[in-house]
Parts: structure tokens; C-alpha cells; sequence
């Protein structure tokens, strides 16, 4: 009996927990300054536990095996027999197994839907790994809806219609991203600079494939302004200025975008020795 | 095998009573309320179940285990139920095994129904399973369950039930929660008597982690090499062993007067 109660009483406090949070959203019109504390305690913990959630999504990335921590020694006789029996090999989920990390960054996003990474992280998974393009832009779609004129969905979009080919979508995209540039973020933020720069490159390249040659010498230029060691640029923009384009210029756009999507897989990992991983389908044998 | 009429009389006990079937109902709603998550619209997504589902058996199974193994004794004791037991040629050692047994045996048959629900929900989801590592992390966690028993039945010869209880309840998280992360602990701690303490605890408690084998089930991972599996077995026979004695010394000696008696 006891433990029947104890069981339902966790039960009917998550199940409380759980329906706060949906009527919180529900109710989020409410200006800030009129939030209740419970409000304030119980978003806060959606935040912590939609933290907790996009970690766990890290781990199954991982299969399961957590990024090394610092410890205090490592050579006593039950790390060494825990070495025997628990997986340590750093290997990365790929392809459509990635898909077991969604359920995981869905409900970060479900706890926590003002958090944009989510839905970019979620994207670029869902686009690059899973191949389910048209999943990944409704996702963005319904993050736009709740953060607008945040540019990082419509950079995201644009990316998605590169990797899919579809040039004429990915430049109205990353046009309007430029345009909302650089909400949510300030200009002077690091990360709002990179995102720009990459923008204005992609945006030069397909501008120039379209033809628009002036447009592509501003954006190549806007480039070169916020990273100054893209110099391989300005032998181009001599070349437009004098009306010549390059006959690659798709080559070296898709060449980017996969550099980019290496660079993110990378970047997703959050740690260095990269040249240790192994992806899924490379993994052999018992460990 | 004098123990078995005590073994048999546990197992009527905890069939009459209602925790097992409860748990089971709550697991069940539980999953059933997970596995209805839509994950973008995508199939063959099931990983996920297992990770929850086998967490839950876990904790699920730990406090059956515990609270059907720390009110056994207190219980013959209160029905005075002991006098009539220990006047039969039945020894103290076989009186706690077959307490333990029962315990355990109980425990092990309601792990495996809770497993077979997880699998049946997480192959439902399209989830793939490595049988032999399912199976050695079921066995593994059966040795789990009859450390925790022990433990429980130890403390419970010489504390009432529901200090038993709590403190087999403190002493099993510990070991399975903070024991495996004292040395990551250790790295943060200043003070010299809380990192005593935490080494003490280091050496002192059970290693569970060693026989946690739900990583290599959730994540598809190949089977454990044998020999280390099988030692690791032997490491928890050992402790099974170890806190089965400290309960038979506990209870060897113990007067069970008629007037003390509830």
C-alpha cells in the first residue's frame, strides 16, 4: 500500500509538473513583469530539464559512452575491471541511427520551445543524417512561428535547400536572413559575425551562378570585412569586376557546404581528438 | 533443503499481497505514454524505450526487492510465527537463506516481467536488440537484486522494518549513484574529511556499476567478453555472500522471548 501511494504521488506530481508546463505555454502572452513565482520556478525548471534532456540526446549520440571527466585517479583495480565491461570505444551514431537521438532533442524542444538551438540542432540531424529534409523545414517552420525574425531558421532553411539543391530557395533564404540579421543576437556577438560571414558567402556564390554580378561582389566584400582571411576572395571580386564568373561556382558551393556540415558534426561532439572517432558502420566487434 | 518450505512461504506472501501487480500496471502506463511520443513522424525510433523502460525496471525492482526483503523477519516476528518456525529442525542459516532466497527469487521473476514489457514495447517502437547482451545484463541484474536482498535482510536481524528498510535504501543509491562517481567527486573536493569519507565509501560499498549493463543493451553494443562477465558475477556472489553471513551472525544468537515479542 505504501508503495502504491509513493508511486502514484510521484506520478500525479509529474503528471502536474508536465501539465503546468503545456498551460504555461499556453498562457504565454503574459507580459513578463506579471509572472507568478510558481511560474518563474516551474519555467525555470522546464529550462534545467530541457538541458538535461539535450545532454542525454549528446550521450545517445555517443552510444551511450559520456565525455572523459577529469578524475581524481584512474588506476584503481575497479576502473580498470570497469574498463573490462563498460563500452569506452568514441563512437559516433551516422546515417538513420542518428534518428535515436530526436526523441530526446523533441522534448528539450517541447519543454523548452524558446530555445532556438534545439530546432537547429534537430534540423541539421534530421536534414544531413536522417534525410528527411521536408521534416526538418516544418520543424524550423514551427520554431519560426514561436521565435520570429530569429535569422538563424532562415540560414538553417537555406542550408537545408543547398544540401537538396535547390539554389533558388536556399538564396531567398539566406536573403531574408541577412535581413533579420542579427536578431536574437547583438552585432557585436562572435557568433552573430561567423553566421554573417557564411551567409554573405553563400549568398556570393549563388549570386554570382545567377548571374548577379553586383550583388555578389557586396556580399564577397561583406565577407571579406568580417573575415579578413577569406583573401582568395579578392582575386575574385577582381574577376567579377571585370564580368568574368567561375565556371565552378556550384563545385565550390557544395564543396562549402560539406566542409560546413563536417565542421558541425565536429562542433555537435563539443571536444578535440577527432582523429580518434569512428562513425557507426566502421565499428567492429565486442569491446 | 529444509530452506525451501520458508522460500515457498514468501513467495504465497508476496503473491497475495499487491506491489508486484501495481508496479507492473504503473510501468506499463508509464511506457505506454512514452512510446506514444511522436518523434517527427519517424519510425523505428525505440531507443529510447529501452534506456526508460530499463531505468524504470530498475528503480522499480529496487524498492520491491527491498520492501518485501525488510519486512520478513519483522513480520514472523510480530505474528510470533518464529517460535513455531525455530521449533522445527530448521537452523538459523537456513531460516535466512530461505528467507533470502525467497526474496530473491521474487525479485528476479518480477525484473523479468518487467523486461519482457520493456521489450515487448521497445520491438513494438522497431527497436533492435542484442539478445546476448540482454540476457547477460538480465543476469547481471539479477546478481544486483541479491545484493540488495542481503543487505536488506542483514539490517533488518537487528532494526525494525522501516529502519531497515530506509537504510538499505540509503546504502543501495549510494553505491549506485554516487560510489562510481567518488573519483570525478574527488577532483572537486577541498575538504580532507569529506574526501576520507567519500574514498571510505569507495572501498567500503558494493560496485554496482560493474553489473549495470544497460548501456550495452540500450546502445546496441556487442556482448561483455565472458570472462569478465563471469567475474563480475562472482565479484556480487561474493557481496550476496558477505552480507548473507553478516545477517546469519546477526540472527544466530538472537532470543525471541514470548513476553519481548509484539
Amino acid at each position: 500500500m505504501k508503495i502504491f501511494i509513493t508511486c502514484l504521488g510521484l506520478i500525479l506530481w509529474g503528471m502536474a509538473t508536465v501539465l503546468s508546463s503545456f498551460l504555461f505555454l499556453m498562457n504565454n502572452k503574459q507580459p513578463k513583469a506579471y509572472k507568478s513565482i510558481s511560474e518563474v520556478v516551474i519555467g525555470e525548471t522546464r529550462k534545467i530539464v530541457a538541458m538535461w534532456c539535450f545532454e542525454k540526446a549528446d550521450e545517445y549520440f555517443h552510444k551511450g559512452v559520456f565525455h572523459k571527466t577529469k578524475l581524481a585517479f584512474t588506476d584503481s583495480l575497479y576502473q580498470k575491471i570497469s574498463r573490462l565491461l563498460i563500452p569506452h570505444e568514441h563512437i559516433h551514431l551516422s546515417d538513420y541511427e542518428a534518428s535515436e537521438i530526436l526523441p530526446w532533442l523533441k522534448l528539450a524542444i517541447e519543454l523548452d520551445p524558446n530555445n532556438i538551438e534545439f530546432y537547429l540542432i534537430s534540423a541539421f540531424w534530421l536534414s544531413k543524417e536522417v534525410k528527411r529534409n521536408d521534416i526538418a523545414i516544418n520543424l524550423l517552420k514551427d520554431g519560426m512561428a514561436l521565435n520570429p525574425y530569429s535569422y538563424m531558421f532562415h540560414m538553417e532553411l537555406g542550408r537545408i535547400f543547398l544540401r537538396s539543391k535547390k539554389y533558388e530557395k536556399a538564396l531567398h533564404h539566406f536573403n531574408t536572413s541577412i535581413i533579420f540579421w542579427p536578431f536574437p543576437l547583438s552585432s557585436e556577438s562572435t557568433e552573430a559575425k561567423y553566421d554573417r560571414a557564411q551567409i554573405q558567402l553563400y549568398r556570393g556564390y549563388l549570386l554570382e551562378h545567377y548571374g548577379k554580378l553586383d550583388e555578389a561582389i557586396l556580399a564577397y566584400k561583406d565577407r571579406i570585412f568580417l573575415m579578413s582571411e577569406s583573401i582568395h576572395l579578392k582575386e575574385r571580386i577582381n574577376q567579377l569586376e571585370k564580368g568574368i564568373t567561375s565556371k565552378t561556382v556550384i563545385s565550390e558551393l557544395n564543396e562549402t557546404i560539406s566542409n560546413e556540415d563536417r565542421t558541425r558534426l565536429i562542433s555537435t561532439c563539443g571536444h578535440e581528438h577527432h582523429e580518434e572517432h569512428s562513425n557507426q558502420h566502421d565499428a567492429e566487434g565486442s569491446h | 533443503m529444509k530452506f525451501i518450505p520458508i522460500t515457498k512461504i514468501v513467495w504465497l506472501q508476496t503473491i497475495r499481497r499487491k506491489e508486484i501487480y501495481v508496479l507492473l500496471i504503473l510501468l506499463a502506463v508509464l511506457l505506454s505514454l512514452l512510446s506514444s511520443l511522436n518523434i517527427f513522424g519517424l519510425g523505428g525510433v525505440g531507443r529510447y524505450i529501452k534506456d526508460v523502460g530499463l531505468l524504470i525496471s530498475w528503480i522499480f525492482s529496487g524498492i520491491l526487492t527491498i520492501v518485501i526483503s525488510g519486512r520478513q523477519l519483522q513480520e514472523e516476528e510480530q505474528r510470533r510465527t518464529i517460535l513455531s518456525i525455530f521449533s522445527k529442525p530448521l537452523t538459523r542459516w537456513e531460516f535466512i537463506f530461505g528467507k533470502w532466497f525467497g526474496c530473491w527469487t521474487v525479485a528476479c521473476i518480477a525484473t523479468l516481467t518487467f523486461y519482457l514489457l520493456v521489450i515487448i514495447l521497445a520491438l513494438y517502437k522497431q527497436a533492435t536488440f542484442q539478445w546476448v547482451s540482454l540476457i547477460q545484463a538480465m543476469i547481471a541484474h539479477w546478481i544486483v537484486l541479491g545484493i540488495i536482498t542481503s543487505v536488506t535482510l542483514a539490517l533488518s536481524t537487528r532494526m525494525n522494518a522501516d529502519a531497515a528498510i530506509t537504510l538499505s535504501f540509503i546504502i543501495n543509491i549510494t553505491s549506485f549513484s554516487i560510489v562510481p562517481r567518488v573519483p570525478e567527486f574527488l577532483t572537486k573536493e577541498t575538504n580532507s574529511l569529506t574526501a576520507t569519507l567519500l574514498l571510505f565509501l569507495y572501498n567500503a560499498l558494493p560496485h554496482f556499476e560493474f553489473l549495470d549493463l544497460r548501456t550495452i543493451v540500450v546502445h546496441d553494443w556487442y556482448y561483455v567478453s565472458w570472462l569478465p562477465f563471469i567475474l563480475s558475477l562472482v565479484y556480487g556472489l561474493v557481496w550476496v555472500a558477505f552480507f548473507l553471513l553478516l545477517a546469519w551472525i546477526g540472527y544466530r544468537n538472537k532470543l525471541f522471548l514470548r513476553s519481548h515479542l509484539f
